[in-house]
């Protein structure tokens, strides 16, 4: 038994020397076919796939002996800032970043094969949520909210170019989406009254293909600003539609300047990819004046609703409410909330939750669920099609917000304090909305993401910064590893040379897990 | 099956519970403690007075280690290196990096407390951790100080000078505790400073006496330096410390101190409570090459051809492998573990005659080992089995200038070193002989703990964590770490299960094999 193995294991590093060695047939392509089917030995985008259920068919790990989990290699930054990205994969190589820095390393070793360091700069320095790749090149933004295209065998730059001006409060965290030839990016930026906008651009030269405003110009009366697009967005290839979260309009805890539902932020679009034109809008927080951005990953689903066969788009929203739309035209399928909600009327007749005007923040407090956090946040969930569950890591919390007029109708334009906050993993049946099952992951909350794969798995991890598996039926603790930090990213799993690996991240450490060697 | 296990999990908190609020259950620290380490403890630098590094601990063995997994890891979020030995005691581990101490849960990995040391100028080269005497932690600061803290919430009761750290003195080690003496040495290169072992008095923090390396400072062509840096061992029933001593000052020019310049690069036993000399013995005599001889001095009983012996073992940063009876300090072997180009032989006493050929010249000597040394700090370990030392070396060629314009004041000179490699050597210690050598690649900085199953535990220069079979160096087991060990793997057994805790970079892992899983 041992020999033959020995041999096989052999034959696999010849051909893997083959195709490290420049043959470019044997090299992945990185181009519109492997993004919308990436193998099993890589994940190409920030979600894995255009799809955002972060469900793999790997099988490998399976409950009975995910027991027996084991690390097969931890990378280490060096650095101070905490891993929020999901890495790439590609070839074999990794690719993940924090703020103003990007490392290549070897998936199979978690040997460092290049590390780019992005100069000094101003721009807001709050996380980084990974790269884009398109061929041979990555895109990585920046905190000054450039745009960079490096190549990916070596770090090495092609072209930089400006998104946005970080002098006027803008600022860049996300990975950008690649579709067909299309590097489709959006911006941040909170506290002052500037628009958001999703562009594209082209992946060879950095121009500017098209650009679509989340919001009317600067300036326009009784309209509002922000709406910003901070989140990587998914992609239906056969209706060729990208879907595209936005963020809370500005002022922000104040929108007397801003009578109406201030379109299009706290909004799930639906934007034609070659023109950057707007198909559809769903509209998860009308007048939000709690920072509830809608940017939650909007879920692509093909399945069976209510005896239907229908393609769907899901969204836990930060503002406590969980969506099922018709992602063919927007319209609502299904309306729920997934825990403590205290600031709606209840739902209009489009399944848009209607504000309660006396839960705005007013001078004397209004206690809120949930938190300014949100129900969930950037933190990405899954969807498990064998079971219907969508697993969201969800914030059960309550704030005080206060209005403060004497600070005038700008930038933040009050406050707000959290004043309780927990952290559990919840299991809702896409079907009605109700929760199954809810797995506590502690105080405060959890920051880490959730993967479901075929063989009935979810990788999580809990507020006191273990991983977990659980049993994505029950929600029952498989096995566990204390991590040392807080999680603040999302776990991806791959295949390489017949080994199944789980990749989660905290504080500024990569592990990479996987059952033991046959010895 | 599952239904029983879990019942008796649930047993076993209740009673530890119990353990943890009621002090009679609980851990005391003392001589009787430190001669006798239980498994479920690693009260001091080395795990036991011997300097072994061997665990008795079993549970992970050959045929299982393939399953060894991570329980948890604790990330310290610092810059520096972890280059400590955390102690073990009443569950609690205690770790350091230069200016802070984690007392960090062993089961868990949850942090308990966490005592940062005020901002100062000594070198914060590294430190290898903390001392526990009854309830309290002793730590040594950048700065040459020393600080007394409660293990209970990191509270400080004293802190005192060492030595002035405006001199260019600093201090990284854990100390060593003998009775009633908490035993410290002193770190410092660059300046002609005169050195020393101190010892002081665990609840006032008063000194109890001072063993000089060096002769009075301004004695004529006498030398200085001879830093203590490293804690050393006892031998409880020969009432004996064992402690390495440092290279001598100007560094790298011998001109200024003719002779064998003692007490530098030896190794000396002293009595714990009044710090006398009983006998030397010198690694590097008349030293120009920074060949600190404070390496492990690892106290093995066995029989040394035939005749049982209490032995004294060190590998040198020289390149040399020494077997001393410690009784007295006479030579019992005196062998080479690498490659070595700087001496012309041994003399009768067993220690090596420098070369003069092979000093700093002013066109350069081509030097084996380099300034580094064949091995350094990190931790030897001894097999009582297989007889065999094994240690981290490193075969390595360094090019030694003597620059007489630069004076005869600190460095002295200047070296290059120009190649170098790393190899587990597992050293025959009744011939002197190589048994098997593991490669490691580049330069690794990782111990080595053997159990024993048979298992040495130690990392390579890629930052892997290695699993080795003892009797013959092969790989049984490994895992990336992410960054190169700079530090000793312990072991420990809580509630049944056995740890393994290793660290590298900032980040402090402890292995186990599966829970329930065997």
């Amino acid at each position: 038994m041992k020999f033959p193995k020995s041999a096989l294991l052999l034959a696999a590093g010849a051909v893997i020397a083959i195709a490290c060695d420049g043959r470019a047939s044997f090299a992945q392509d990185v181009n519109a076919a492997m993004l919308a089917n990436p193998p099993a030995d890589s994940w190409p985008g920030y979600h894995g796939d255009y799809s955002g259920k972060r469900h793999s068919s790997l099988t490998q790990i399976t409950p009975q002996n995910v027991k027996d989990l084991g690390l097969a290699w931890a990378f280490q930054t060096g650095q101070i800032a905490e891993i929020k990205s999901s890495p790439l994969l590609v070839d074999g190589i990794l690719y993940f970043t924090v703020p103003d820095n990007i490392w290549a390393v070897d998936a199979r070793s978690g040997h460092q094969i290049w590390h780019y360091i992005y100069p000094p700069n101003k721009g807001l320095h709050i996380g980084h949520r990974g790269v884009g790749m398109y061929k041979d090149w990555l895109y990585f933004m920046t905190p000054d909210a450039h745009l960079i295209s490096l190549n990916a065998k070596d770090g090495t730059v092609r072209w930089n170019v400006v998104v946005a001006d970080v002098t006027k409060g803008y600022w860049t965290t996300m990975a950008p989406l690649i579709v067909g030839n299309h590097v489709l990016v959006g911006v941040s930026g909170d506290f002052d009254n500037l628009s958001g906008f999703v562009r594209s651009i082209d992946p060879e030269t950095g121009a500017m293909q098209w650009q679509w405003d989340s919001t009317p110009p600067v300036g326009t009366p009784n309209q509002p600003t922000g709406g910003m697009t901070w989140m990587t967005g998914t992609y239906d290839p056969a209706l060729n539609l990208v879907y595209w979260g936005t963020g809370n309009p500005t002022p922000v805890l104040n929108g007397s300047t801003r009578p109406g539902d201030d379109l299009y932020t706290c909004t799930i679009v639906a934007l034609n990819p070659e023109t950057g034109k707007l198909v559809w809008s769903f509209q998860p927080s009308p007048h939000d004046t709690h920072d509830w951005d809608a940017v939650e990953t909007p879920v692509l689903v093909d399945g069976d609703f209510h005896g239907e066969q229908k393609k769907m788009l899901m969204q836990t929203s930060r503002n406590g409410y969980f969506f099922v739309l018709d992602r063919t035209n927007g319209k609502n399928l299904l309306t729920s909330t997934f825990g403590p909600v205290n600031w709606s009327k209840g739902v209009d007749p489009q399944g848009q939750p209607i504000p309660n005007p006396a839960k705005e923040p007013a001078p004397d407090g209004r206690l809120i669920a949930p938190d300014e956090g949100g129900m969930t946040n950037y933190r990405s969930p899954s969807f498990d099609p064998k079971t219907g569950l969508f697993i969201v890591d969800a914030h059960p919390s309550y704030s005080v917000y206060f209005a403060k007029p004497a600070d005038g109708t700008y930038g933040w334009a009050g406050a707000d304090y959290s004043l309780w906050g927990k952290g559990v993993i919840e299991a809702i049946d896409y079907q009605t909305g109700k929760i199954r099952w809810t797995h506590e992951l502690g105080p405060g909350g959890s920051g880490a993401g959730v993967l479901t794969t075929a063989s009935g798995l979810a990788f999580t991890g809990d507020a006191t910064g273990n991983f977990l598996a659980l049993d994505t039926t029950d929600g029952k603790t498989l096995w566990h590893a204390g991590s040392g930090s807080r999680i603040q990213s999302s776990p991806i799993t791959y295949e390489l040379d017949g080994r199944q690996y789980v990749l989660t991240s905290s504080g500024g450490v990569l592990f990479a897990w996987a059952l033991p060697k046959p010895i | 099956m599952k239904l029983l296990k879990n019942a008796s999990y649930f047993a076993f908190g209740a009673a530890l519970t119990i353990a943890l609020v009621s002090p009679v259950i609980a851990q005391n620290v003392d001589s009787t403690m430190l001669l006798k380490p239980p498994a479920d403890s690693w009260p001091s630098y080395h795990g036991d007075y011997s300097g072994k590094r061997h665990s008795s601990l079993t549970q992970i063995n050959a045929q299982n280690v393939g399953n060894l997994s991570l329980a948890w890891a604790f990330q310290t979020g610092q810059l520096a290196a972890i280059k400590a030995s955390p102690l073990l005691v009443d569950g609690i581990l205690y770790f350091t990096v230069p200016d802070n101490l984690w007392a960090v849960d062993a089961r868990s990995g949850h942090q308990l407390w966490h005592y940062k040391y005020p901002p100062n100028k000594g070198d914060h080269i590294g430190q290898r951790g903390v001392a526990i005497y009854k309830d309290w932690i002793f730590f040594m600061g950048p700065d040459a100080h020393m600080v007394s803290l409660n293990a209970k919430d990191g509270s400080v009761r004293w802190n005192i000078a060492v030595a002035d750290s405006s001199k260019g003195y600093w201090t990284t080690m854990a100390p060593l505790v003998v009775g009633n003496h908490v035993i410290a040495g002193i770190g410092g290169d660059l300046d002609n400073l005169p050195t020393f072992v101190k010892s002081f008095d665990p609840e006032t923090g008063a000194m109890q006496w001072e063993w000089d390396v060096d002769p009075p400072p301004g004695t004529p062509n006498a030398t200085t330096g001879g830093t203590t840096w490293m804690p050393g061992t006892y031998d409880p029933d020969l009432h004996l410390l064992y402690w390495g001593t440092g290279n001598p000052t100007p560094v790298l020019t011998g001109s200024t101190r003719p002779g064998d310049n003692l007490y530098t690069c030896s190794i000396v036993a002293l009595n714990p409570d009044t710090g006398k000399l009983v006998w030397s013995f010198q690694p590097s005599p008349h030293d120009t090459h920074d060949w600190d001889a404070v390496e492990t001095p690892v106290l093995v009983d066995g029989k040394f051809h035939g005749r049982p012996r209490k032995m004294l073992m060190q590998a040198s940063r020289n390149g040399y492998f020494f077997v001393l009876d410690r009784t007295n300090g006479k030579h019992l072997l005196t062998s080479t573990f690498g490659p070595v180009n700087w001496s012309m032989g041994v003399d009768k006493r067993g220690q090596p005659i420098p070369n003069p050929a092979k000093e700093p010249a002013p066109d350069g000597r081509l030097i084996a080992p380099d300034e580094g040394g064949l091995t350094n700090y990190r931790a030897p370990s001894f097999d009582p089995k297989t007889g065999l030392f094994l240690v981290d070396a490193r075969p390595s060629y360094s090019v030694y200038f003597a620059k007489p314009a630069d004076g005869t004041y600190g460095w002295a000179g200047a070296d290059y070193s120009v190649w170098s490699k790393s190899v587990i050597e597992a050293i025959d210690y009744q011939t002197g002989k190589i048994r098997w050598s593991h490669e490691l690649g580049p330069s690794s900085g990782a111990g080595i703990l053997t159990t024993d199953a048979g298992l040495a535990f130690t990392g390579d220069g890629h930052g892997n964590l290695l699993v080795l079979d003892t009797s013959d160096g092969k790989t049984l087991w490994h895992a990336g770490t992410g960054v190169p060990m700079q530090s000793s793997p312990t072991t420990y057994e809580l509630d049944g299960r056995q740890y393994v805790l290793t660290s590298s970079g900032s980040v402090l892992f402890a292995w186990a094999l599966p829970e329930g899983g065997q």
